[in-house]
């Protein structure tokens, strides 16, 4: 009871903590989001359609699969990658600060070091979430501005002009939020442990490049694919790339990447950073 | 409070930091570590303080086993090396901000633990422009907050004038009559004669006993 007790204020204190740190990064986040929705808005526009997932899939959609021939050339998709990429500049360095804030003054008032790491992954799911969820109130606001629909009259998406009339709500949100927010934590999770072992540049990084492999070569095992509606099953065609095999690789590697983790965190020494 | 530290030996990188340490330390007395600087003094305090693990040997504290039974004291109080704050938090907001993880505390505990150091708890400065010896104020203040039964204090008269100097001192005597387990490393070996009741000296990663004030009388 104490444990647990004491655990909800470790919680509490990493969220308005990792907040409170990072406020003018969140400035910058509205402000990107802002634009990405005024660009989004601007591209729908053109098609005269002012539906929420139409205005959703110019940032959600991704790339289509890059096949590598003599006259292709690769090109990331700018909105996808900068909306991605910049929550992982959001969450990658809290933890590793706040490790290091007074010599460990904040870890040495938790109970054990499992707490203190199963409550920064809290805060990232959390944090991370508030992204995804500022996001699409912005885009929201504008589409009420639009006096546009939810889901588009003809069930084509406006832009790409892909059929969803035949999924249902769930499967809709499912491919369109809950997938990508499920990558982005699970990539999310893995940037933390990685910053608390190796640098956190070092680890954002490795993200990134990660998310970049990801647009270049499409593979289930290369999560970032999931995230891009152009490469999920009901747009690719691909079976291995359905949105219920993202789910699941996505918790099997959330659980691998807590467990090591956890592991690795009870056995490192905390020295100063020289 | 007791402390027993058993063989304990510390290897990083290949080299040894700690070696084969025993140490026995009660509640209501000051331990002193005298040493050089990278004798080892502030690497048995982390030590002690759950920061870092034994290659071998083991502690205990009230006959729970560390790594075992917990994994940090839980009642530990402390100041290692240069204190740290946000840089954009007042003193009292990081006071605040690290005493939100226990909830152990009052927002009057904090005051007065920053009073007792001689800063205002209204000061409306944020810490980054603090000079040095008002963060090791702070940085004890943080230490002393809770109220805790063990104290590490790692050289906590750096940067201090002479009446934080003093002030401190007294904080340190009066944490020790409340019965405060207080293990201190400090740089002024006289200071550290007056206030040890027992003083080992660290070198190379080993320890021994150095002074005991209780032999002299």
């Amino acid at each position: 009871m104490k444990q647990s007790r004491s655990f909800m204020h470790l919680i509490l204190y990493d969220i308005r903590y990792s907040f409170r740190k990072n406020r003018i990064k969140w400035f910058f986040t509205v402000s990107i989001q802002l634009w990405l929705c005024i660009r989004s808005f601007q591209e729908v526009s053109f098609y005269g359609s002012y539906d929420y997932l139409s205005e959703l899939w110019p940032v959600m959609s991704g790339a289509s699969e890059y096949i590598l021939s003599e006259d292709s050339a690769f090109q990331l998709p700018a909105c996808w990658f900068l909306f991605q990429i910049f929550q992982f500049f959001l969450i990658g360095f809290y933890s590793e600060s706040e490790l290091n804030f007074g010599n460990g003054q904040a870890l040495i008032r938790t109970h054990t070091r499992e707490m203190w790491l199963a409550s920064k992954f809290i805060s990232v799911i959390v944090n991370i979430v508030s992204y995804y969820g500022c996001f699409l109130v912005v885009l929201l606001i504008g589409n009420t501005i639009h006096a546009g629909k939810v889901i588009p009259e003809n069930g084509m998406i406006g832009l790409a002009g892909i059929p969803i009339f035949h999924k249902s709500i769930w499967e809709v949100w499912s491919a369109f939020i809950i997938l990508p927010l499920l990558v982005s934590v699970t990539l999310g999770e893995i940037q933390v442990v990685l910053s608390l072992f190796l640098d956190p540049v070092i680890s954002f990084m490795a993200v990134v490049g990660f998310m970049v492999i990801s647009v270049f070569w499409m593979h289930p095992f290369l999560i970032g694919n999931f995230s891009m509606l152009y490469r999920q099953e009901w747009v690719s065609g691909k079976p291995e790339m359905s949105v219920d095999i993202g789910i699941i690789l996505c918790f099997v590697l959330l659980i691998a990447t807590f467990t090591f983790g956890i592991i690795m965190f009870r056995k490192k020494d905390i020295l100063p950073a020289e | 409070m007791v402390i027993n530290i058993e063989n304990y030996t510390k290897k990083i990188q290949g080299a040894t930091v700690l070696d084969h340490v025993n140490l026995y330390l009660e509640s209501g007395s000051i331990y002193g570590l005298l040493g050089r600087n990278g004798s080892g003094k502030t690497m048995l305090m982390r030590a002690i303080c759950g920061l870092i693990h034994p290659t071998e040997g083991e502690i205990t504290i009230d006959g729970a086993k560390q790594w075992k039974d917990f994994s940090y004291p839980g009642d530990l109080g402390m100041l290692i090396e240069t204190p740290a704050f946000l840089p954009d938090y007042t003193g009292y907001e990081n006071l605040k901000m690290l005493s939100s993880i226990r909830k152990r505390i009052k927002a009057e505990d904090i005051r007065r633990s920053i009073e007792r150091v001689g800063l205002n708890p209204d000061d409306k400065r944020k810490t980054g422009k603090y000079s040095l010896g008002m963060r090791q104020r702070l940085g004890i203040a943080c230490a002393i907050m809770e109220n805790p039964r063990l104290l590490i204090l790692d050289e906590p008269f750096n940067g201090l004038d002479v009446d934080g100097y003093d002030l401190m001192k007294n904080i340190i005597l009066e944490e020790k009559e409340k019965g405060t387990l207080i293990v201190l490393a400090c740089h002024d070996r006289g200071e550290l004669d007056n206030l040890s009741d027992v003083i080992f000296k660290v070198e190379q990663g080993q320890i021994s006993l150095y002074h005991r004030k209780c032999d002299e009388q």
